[in-house]
Order: C-alpha cells, then structure tokens, then sequence
C-alpha cells in the first residue's frame, strides 16, 4: 500500500500540521510513503498531483482557516476533481486542526471533506480527525499532547489497515464538542488567554499595539 | 450602504453571463446611492495568506504582502453588507473566494471572548448590523447537498465575523432583481 502524505498548511514545514504529520509517520510502520508533499507551494501543486494519481491512498493534514480549508488546499481539491477517474475507489483520510480549542469550530469542514471525498471523488473516506486548540503546538511541548497523540495511535492503525477511524475518536481526542459552562467561566476570567499574542509582540524590538487600527 | 462584493469566478470564459450579472447589480447599487466596492479577485494582485501571524503581532491590522489586499482591509473596515459571488467547484466556493475570506483575518484581533457559548475573536473594528452574503453562481449543476453545506460553512463563518445578517441565494443571469431586493431590503 503506497501513501501520500499532503500538507495544507501555509506555513508548510514549520506548521503546526508538520508536527501532527510526524507524529503520524512515527507510527507508520507497514505503509509505503514519500515525503511529506507541501501544497502551499502553489507551482508545485501539479507535480504532487501526479504522485498522488500513482498513490492508493492519501492523507491530508491541514488547519481550521476561517472555518474550512486553507485557499491553497481548496485549489488542490478543484485539481484533484479534474481527475476524478484517477482516484475513484481510493482511500483518503484527513486531519484537521483548529486553533479554536472546541471541535464544533471543525465540524462544517468536516462535513465538506466527506462530501467532497465521498459524493465528489467516489473516494473511500476512511475518516476526519479533528484536534482542537493546535496554536498551543508553538508554545507548549510534546509532552502537553501527549493524550491526542496517543488518542491518534488509533487513527494511524486505520490507516496501516486501511480501514474506517473508529467512529468516537473526535470525542476522544477533543473530550467533547464545545465547552462546558465552567470551562467557558475559566475562560472568560483567565488573564493568561492573551499571553500567548502579547509575548509574540513583545519579540520584536519596537513596541507594538495589538488593538492598532491603522485604516 | 457600504456594500463589498467580491467577485471569486476564476474563470471569466466559463462565467460570461453571470459575470455581467454581477457588474450590473454593482452599477443598480451604485445609481440607487450606495458605496460599492467590488473586489475581482482574479484580475488583482492578491496573494494567498501565509498565515505568519503580522497581521496580529508586528503590524496589527495590516497584512505582510505587499498588494491589493490593503483596499480590501480598507473597504472592510465600514462595510455594512459583505458579499461573496462564488462557483460552486469540488462542492464548495472556490480557491479564489477563500482567498479573499482568509485575508480577513487581521481585521480580527488575536483576543478572544466567548460568543454564543463559544470561542471567538474579537473585531478591530466593531460595527454593528452587518450582512454577511454569500450568493452562488447557479448553472444548474449545484447539488442540494453543496449548497447546504456552503449556507452552513457561512453560518459558521458569520459567527467569526460577528455578523448577525445573512444573504443566501442562487444567482441565474436572469434573477439579479431579486438579489438587488433583498439586498436592499436586509
Ligand atoms: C488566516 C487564518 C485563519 C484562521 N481561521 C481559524 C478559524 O476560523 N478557526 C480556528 O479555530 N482557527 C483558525 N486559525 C488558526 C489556525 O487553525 C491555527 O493557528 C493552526 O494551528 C495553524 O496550523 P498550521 O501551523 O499547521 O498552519 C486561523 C489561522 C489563520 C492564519
């Protein structure tokens, strides 16, 4: 079984989502794959289509990007509809990820990415992982992901065995769909929510103003 | 009214008469005393977003690439209704519409509040009653199942945005009086 392995972020080798695909191919052991294809790169979005045409199944990585798909991952979609015959009868599997923490933010995507690859493609959908609150890769270490990272030892079982993700596994990655009252309270009253924005800024040697409104 | 259309056709050979269809709803808004900004994606120099987060933390509010982009931002800052004129392609608006949806992002502050029980960011330039629109190119061929999932992609995405109006419809070369109406009337 030959895999491809697509990532759709725009930040290509340094995402969030090359770290997740790594995670991934750690645990890859039966499965044939190239490596990690970035479509990002616009020119070279052909090129990576020929090789998936010789591929039996794909899998997709990519982030949450105003509630569906990165511009530049919607592009390889149209491309890949143009050669529908090529991929009929294929498996194709996804991972989406969202900087929001709740796995609601995904879920319209994911209902597209079934579509898109069932009713569109005539492709074998193995299944759409979602991984809420994936900005956190930047700050925090591995470790902190160490209950996703384990939850998607099930995910790349589906994979290497070419069969369906179990059907609860956004429930076990995410713990639930949206937040409970009380985390929504922590939320609300953290003074730490925008740590994470105002230490960004602070790295660079002017002193900037996140609420600017330079229009 | 401020009125943004964006125009996402990334074919103007495949979408003559819709494309027309488009132009002339710009001018009936425009002869009736609004301010319309319209947006050819395809025919400007407009790159896809990085996602390196300057928009948020070096030069907040404005975007790194240098290129029309900026009247875009600008022309979002006081809209009143927001217009996405999209094909349907792979099922869903195309490449060229989600460029110019994702390259809304700086108009966003990095914060975060909780809206409607969930996690939103809040806006750099608050404005309240706003229209979110998203009217689909319809030449017979959009599936049922598109078009909802599309309606619900931008439900979701009206939430983002805080937009509490919305514009759903299918746009034949022969219905632009209909759209121009609720246009109007939202
Ligand atoms: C332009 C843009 C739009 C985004 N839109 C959303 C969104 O609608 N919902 C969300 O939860 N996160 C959104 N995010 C956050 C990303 O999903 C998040 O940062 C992710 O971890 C990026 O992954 P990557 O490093 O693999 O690109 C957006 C980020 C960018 C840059």
């Amino acid at each position: 079984m030959k895999l491809s392995i697509i990532n759709g972020s725009p930040r290509k080798r340094t995402s969030n989502s090359t770290k997740i695909l790594n995670w991934i191919i750690s645990g890859l052991d039966k499965t044939e794959y190239d490596e990690i294809e970035y479509i990002a790169e616009v020119k070279k979005q052909d090129e990576i289509l020929d090789k998936c045409k010789k591929s039996d199944s794909l899998l997709f990585c990519f982030p949450l990007y105003v509630d569906s798909m990165p511009a530049q991952q919607k592009l390889f979609f149209e491309k890949m509809e143009k050669y529908k015959m090529d991929f009929k009868g294929k498996t194709i599997s996804f991972i989406i990820h969202s900087g929001f923490p709740e796995m609601i933010q995904s879920e319209s995507l994911k209902e597209y990415l079934e579509m898109f690859s069932t009713d569109i493609m005539e492709m074998n959908c193995l299944g759409v992982a979602i991984i809420g609150g994936s900005e956190a890769l930047q700050m925090a270490p591995d470790q902190m992901f160490s209950r996703q990272i384990n939850e998607l030892q099930s995910v790349i079982r589906s994979i290497e065995d070419q069969t369906k993700f179990p059907l609860d596994i956004n429930i076990k990655i995410n713990k639930r769909d949206k937040l409970t009252g009380f985390q929504r309270f922590i939320f609300k009253i953290n003074p730490l929510k925008n740590f994470y924005w105002i230490y960004r800024a602070s790295k660079h040697p002017f002193k900037v103003n996140l609420k600017d409104r330079p229009y | 009214m401020n009125v943004v259309i964006v125009n996402g056709i990334d074919d103007i050979s495949n979408w003559e008469g819709h494309n027309q269809a488009i132009n002339s709803i710009n001018h009936e808004l425009n002869s009736r005393g609004h301010k319309v900004d319209c947006f050819n994606i395809l025919d400007m120099n407009f790159h896809y977003c990085q996602g390196c987060w300057d928009c948020w933390t070096r030069t907040p509010g404005k975007c790194r690439m240098k290129d029309e982009g900026e009247v875009y931002l600008k022309a979002l800052k006081n809209v009143d209704c927001l217009l996405f004129f999209s094909p349907v392609k792979a099922g869903f608006v195309t490449a060229e519409t989600k460029k110019a949806l994702d390259r809304f992002v700086p108009n966003a502050l990095p914060f975060i509040n909780i809206y409607e029980k969930e996690c939103h960011h809040l806006e750099r330039y608050p404005k309240s009653g706003k229209t979110l629109g998203v009217v689909l190119l319809d030449d017979g061929s959009i599936s049922n199942k598109s078009a909802e999932i599309i309606y619900n992609n931008f439900t979701r995405i009206q939430k983002n945005m805080k937009i509490n109006k919305s514009i759903r419809f299918k746009l034949t070369p022969n219905n632009t009086e209909e759209l121009l109406n609720e246009i109007i009337n939202n």
